[in-house]
């Protein structure tokens, strides 16, 4: 298990030849393309570095923008349809998303037979007059809402002219307010109808006046009353029939809304074609700007990138068949370059490098910390979710799993480590006696099989879990949580002697001592001191600890301090290391470290205790005639299917919490960037069995 | 009820060992709960633009689910030591008073501890989001806002411990302290 070993390669071709190259490149999918034009040109490099000795001009992309725009758009179809009609999916791509898989003869007709502009107008036109019709049903819906209530009410007639008139409502606890009002008004009256869920119906007639300024004074009246208009035009008769009216346009609004999603569902059986046509125009935009990385003259290009070692022999052949004139330069990766990884190695520990891989990928010249957390992971995870039983489960599911997604790494690793966590939790479930939580477990008091049993085989059974088990967590809490924080504290010690480990490897002798070898030594010391005062030890054990922690204590203050510029600040960084806020480590956060492990337990326990539920109410329900046992057999298959699912989860993501938070951040940085080699698969995968 | 409050309260401290249990797992609980759909919201916008990132993302936004399980630690620790748990109570009402208010007061720190995690783990989605390579560095930043919640875990454990510890008096001077005090009666 390693990071795989990389060539920088510089590609220097013909002008006229790059485009060529470049597309033999994406089709080979060996090179990982770097922007020439990023690079820092530093003092010393030029030597080191052709594209320094050439002064050439950048080199502009040519056509990625106009492919970009058609991914965009093409991007945009598939939203569309999506909305309109989801893509069905097979069971496992519930949880994975997978590209989309397709033969090379269905890839090439589907390039060539979607037209996108077309396409994109006819998808956006669906999309927008769908917008439109479903915002003018949601208007007129929400209309007949308004006026439903009072549908027995007529609107204000036509031909008034020296008065006004309008139908509204007003909450009807301001109803009394409003006749009051409207008693002392001489130019204004009001009739009041039905009230409906605190609002009255209100027909409202005044005097327009001369001047018509009756019309703003009945207005304000009005509205200092929360007077709601109906908004009813004068003459439009009875509101039943309005309702009715406005009942009928909603009819013809949905049925364009039915009319247009019944479009798109028919584009939509066209998706896959869409899927493979923007995987080819995604394919032409990174071409593009692989080109653009470029460094050229008007007769020379160079393209710069890594290559892995074990695939340079095919991209020599490659060259050398169809590109004689092109010049290949390599020399291994530099420190100081931004150098990307690609993790390989035995694949026992692969499933680890999923997890690598969502903290993020190790710099190139450190080590892959794969295979170290791999099986502390997998203890981890035994420990939340340790059940015989559930742990077949999961190791069949994650072999099956594993099996349907082996073209694809990333996922197949993802797998992989779930059929491993099965095996912990077998192995953890026989030491703890968990199988399905008590299914399987004997009574205290007849020393029976509580649920399932009786008969000899039964009792076989019995003797072999009674002599696998180890331990009991309900009984016995306070060790189990005693052995998850032990455990954490050697995962922590682990965790220093990684640290050392990295800076050996760099020839830091110095560092890896004071950075990893001094903690080694205090911490131990210090709980050594602790347990022995605790524990009333040989006094010699306390002389020992005491040593320990005065030697290396004085050795962490003196070191812990040395990257700081003046004396003060050496002295004080020194000190406060003991505590823990600076320097590489500290008590508090050692103490704060393995504190944290006791979610083992407690996840563990919350596993057990929710199947052990789900068996009391199986029972109960063996008393209901009839359904009785058909209703518990349920009970027992979705209860413990149930928890299955939700204890997978708990326990993968705090295991891998343990391995991020409390244990990587000791000694590992993921921070590099993948291998991504230029034209390897992303949305579609072309199957070609030739 | 009387009966009730007699058997729980007063004769044995069960009563008040209970609520202090409860109380640890049930702040604990909402905390983790609250915090997990700040950092959760956050993270399914990103999602939204960048479905790529749930694994790098999910880690984080399980991070403030940690303090309902120092819930759950504290009160199972509450009612071993007590004998709630094997059925056989020893707790006096004095210890269980003690126990109450340690389980209230580990429960507060652990809630607000897990709604603070989580809006700094929302900005570590963020982070992430803008600088996925940076996802390791991000995950610290809202582990440092647990120190307190694990603080917390250390000194409940350490209580309980202490004062259901047979061998100590911790009841005995305040008891004896409280009937010197106390004026006779008339």
């Amino acid at each position: 298990m390693a990071i795989e070993k990389l060539k920088r390669a510089w590609f220097l071709v013909e002008r006229g030849e790059l485009d060529s190259l470049i597309q033999a490149l994406a089709d080979s999918k060996t090179t990982h393309v770097v922007d020439l034009k990023e690079e820092p040109q530093a003092a010393g490099q030029e030597e080191a570095s052709p594209a320094g000795q050439l002064f050439l001009s950048p080199n502009q992309s040519s056509g990625s923008a106009a492919a970009a725009e058609k991914v965009n758009k093409l991007s945009r179809v598939l939203d569309v349809l999506d909305a309109f009609a989801p893509p069905k999916r097979r069971f496992h791509e519930n949880f994975v998303n997978l590209p989309a898989e397709m033969r090379p003869e269905e890839f090439e007709r589907a390039v060539a037979e979607v037209r996108v502009d077309p396409l994109y107008e006819r998808v956006t036109a669906i999309n927008r007059e769908h917008a439109a019709v479903t915002k003018k049903a949601d208007e007129l819906r929400s209309r007949i809402d308004q006026l439903d209530p009072w549908a027995e009410a007529m609107a204000p007639p036509t031909g008034l002219q020296r008065c006004g008139a309008d139908l509204g409502t007003v909450p009807a606890r301001l109803l009394p307010k409003l006749q009051h009002t409207v008693g002392e008004s001489e130019t204004i009256a009001v009739h009041v109808g039905l009230t409906v869920k605190s609002a009255t119906l209100v027909a409202a007639v005044w005097l327009r006046g001369a001047d018509g300024d009756g019309d703003a004074s009945a207005t304000e009246l009005l509205e200092e009353h929360d007077f709601e208009s109906l908004g009813l035009e004068p003459g439009a008769g009875k509101i039943a029939d309005v309702v009715k009216n406005l009942r009928a346009e909603l009819a013809v609004a949905e049925a364009q809304g039915d009319e247009l999603t019944q479009q798109a569902a028919s584009v939509a059986e066209t998706r896959r074609a869409v899927l493979a046509a923007r995987a080819y125009w995604q394919a032409e935009v990174e071409q593009g700007a692989a080109s653009g990385k470029t460094l050229a003259s008007n007769r020379i290009a160079i393209l710069s990138g890594y290559v892995r070692v074990r695939e340079l022999k095919k991209l020599e052949d490659l060259l050398s068949r169809d590109f004689p004139s092109v010049s290949l330069v390599t020399r291994d990766p530099q420190p100081g370059e931004d150098v990307p990884v690609s993790l390989g190695g035995a694949r026992i520990f692969a499933p680890a490098q999923f997890l690598t891989s969502m903290f993020g990928l190790p710099s190139y010249f450190e080590f892959d910390p794969s295979p170290y957390i791999f099986f502390t992971f997998l203890i981890f995870f035994g420990f939340c979710f340790g059940d015989v039983v559930y742990g077949l489960m999961l190791f069949g599911l994650g072999w099956w799993l594993a099996r349907k997604s082996r073209d694809y790494p990333s996922l197949a690793r993802f797998f992989g480590l779930l059929m491993w966590g099965g095996v912990a939790s077998i192995v953890v479930g026989l030491i703890t006696q968990s199988w399905a939580a008590d299914l399987f477990a004997t009574d205290p008091v007849s020393g029976e099989a509580k649920y399932l049993g009786g008969g000899p085989l039964a009792s076989a059974f019995i003797r072999m879990q009674q002599k696998l088990t180890l331990v009991n967590p309900l009984k016995k809490t306070v060790l189990v949580l005693g052995v998850a924080l032990v455990l954490g504290m050697f995962n922590q010690f682990y965790g220093m002697m990684l640290l050392m480990y990295r800076e050996w490897r760099k020839g830091h002798y110095f560092a890896a001592v004071c950075d990893g070898g001094l903690w080694l030594v205090f911490l131990p010391g210090l709980l050594l001191l602790l347990g022995s005062a605790a524990a009333s030890l040989d006094p010699v054990w306390a002389q020992v600890a005491l040593g320990m922690v005065a030697v290396s204590g004085v050795g962490l203050v003196l070191t812990q301090g040395r990257r700081e510029k003046t004396f003060l600040g050496k002295a004080i960084t020194g000190v406060v290391s003991l505590y823990g806020i600076l320097g590489t480590y500290g008590t508090t956060s050692f103490i704060g470290d393995i504190l944290s492990y006791s979610r083992l337990l407690a996840l563990g326990l919350t596993t057990y205790i929710i199947g052990f539920s789900i068996n009391i109410i199986a029972e109960l329900l063996t008393g209901i005639p009839w359904v009785g046992w058909g209703l518990c057999v349920l009970a027992v298959i979705g209860g413990h299917c149930g928890n299955f699912l939700i204890s997978i989860l708990g326990g993968f993501v705090h295991s891998a919490r343990l391995i991020f938070v409390e244990f990587f951040t000791k000694f590992y940085e993921g921070s590099a960037k993948p291998f991504a080699p230029l034209g390897a698969p992303q949305t579609v995968r072309v199957i070609d069995d030739r | 009820m009387e009966e009730l409050w007699k058997v729980y309260f007063l004769q044995t401290g069960m009563g008040w060992t209970i609520i202090g249990g409860i109380a640890a797992v049930m702040l604990g609980g909402i905390g983790s709960a609250k915090g997990i759909r700040i950092a959760a919201t956050q993270g399914a916008g990103v999602m939204s633009e960048k479905p790529e990132l749930f694994g790098k993302l999910l880690v984080l936004m399980a991070l403030p689910g940690t303090q309902g399980f120092y819930g759950l630690i504290v009160a199972v620790m509450m009612c071993l030591q007590t004998g709630i748990m094997a059925g056989e109570v020893t707790v006096t009402p004095l210890v269980g008073m003690a126990l109450m208010f340690v389980g209230v007061c580990t429960g507060m720190v652990l809630w607000l501890s897990a709604v603070n995690q989580g809006r700094t783990s929302a900005a570590s989605i963020n982070l992430t989001a803008k600088k996925p390579e940076e996802s390791g560095r991000a995950i610290i930043l809202p582990a440092l806002v647990e120190t307190y919640a694990v603080v917390a875990l250390l000194a409940a454990i350490l209580l309980i411990l202490w004062v259901t510890n047979k061998e100590a008096t911790f009841a005995e001077p305040v008891l004896k302290m409280i009937t010197e005090t106390t004026p006779p009666a008339g």
